[in-house]
């Protein structure tokens, strides 16, 4: 089993929560560990702490972040240091939001990341036309 | 290497430093002097790990920064990151003096006193502003570079 957490400056993963359920529905859901101005980092570790302790032994966690080198990116780095059953992406976008919540059910983690690690590129670019 | 930005914060390398700081400070490196990072190989990787791949990163002891700029005469500019007032005010009395000092953030903790919402300071942090201050450094919140800057001191005439 495969859990995903969302972790971001502000209100963006709250709005992109609202987002995605607007595109591929409400049954779609993922927890947020949002951090703001007046957060203190040692509260953000500590609710990443806690997420990572109701982890049963089967499980995988893969968290969403903003970006590389924010407290968001920073905090959950430190909690997954050398755990290989958590994996930190940043630079997360509505697509790979969207990916992640609708593969994971079908992969080895493994593999789920390194498709999701790939796949995030294809999400960007400039229009051609 | 010449200081660009001096600035306090406890959190050493985030968000704002990424998306503003390093920009506006024009820094090809960044020093980040602290003891207890300098010496614990955890929070160094995770620094390592936070900084973008085309700026430098130096983590040092404070009383290591005098021997980096004396050993690079060069106009590369840099950013200088420390946790504390006081890492700030050991800095300047080893021979480092910068214009100016700017201060983001310093978290709420117990025993803290509010200054802004982002500023709570120990009784401590004020001795050592005050002692900067005498020395002719100016001290400034600002978050980030186009907030106004509001005057250490004068907030600290305010409690």
């Amino acid at each position: 089993m495969i859990k995903i957490i969302l972790s971001t400056h502000g209100k963006m993963a709250e709005g992109m929560v609202n987002t995605m359920q607007m595109l591929i529905g409400k049954e779609y859901n993922v927890d947020i560990i949002p951090f703001f101005e007046d957060t203190d980092a040692e509260d953000l570790e500590n609710k990443f702490k806690k997420e990572i302790s109701k982890m049963q032994t089967y499980e995988n966690l893969l968290i969403l972040c903003d970006l590389k080198g924010g407290t968001p990116f920073n905090i959950a780095s430190k909690v997954s240091f050398k755990n290989s059953k958590i994996a930190v992406l940043y630079g997360v976008n509505l697509p790979i939001l969207i990916e992640a919540l609708t593969t994971y059910e079908t992969q080895e983690f493994s593999e789920y990341i390194k498709n999701i690690e790939k796949n995030i590129y294809a999400t960007l670019g400039v229009s051609k036309v | 290497m010449k200081i660009s930005v001096f600035r306090i914060d406890d959190r050493l390398i985030h968000g704002q430093i990424i998306t503003d700081w390093i920009s506006y400070a024009n820094a090809t490196q960044i020093i980040v002097a602290d003891d207890i990072a300098s010496n614990d190989e955890l929070t160094k990787t995770l620094l390592k790990m936070a900084t973008p791949d085309n700026v430098k990163l130096h983590i040092v002891k404070i009383c290591e920064v005098k021997a980096i700029f004396d050993n690079d005469k060069s106009d590369e500019k840099v950013l200088l990151l420390v946790r504390s007032p006081k890492s700030a005010y050991d800095i300047i009395v080893s021979g480092v003096k910068p214009d100016s000092i700017n201060v983001g953030n310093m978290n709420m903790k117990k025993d803290k006193i509010k200054i802004l919402g982002n500023m709570w300071v120990f009784p401590e942090d004020i001795e050592m502003f005050k002692k900067i201050d005498e020395l002719g450094i100016e001290c400034s919140v600002r978050a980030i570079s186009n907030e106004r800057k509001q005057d250490v001191i004068k907030l600290l005439e305010k409690i």
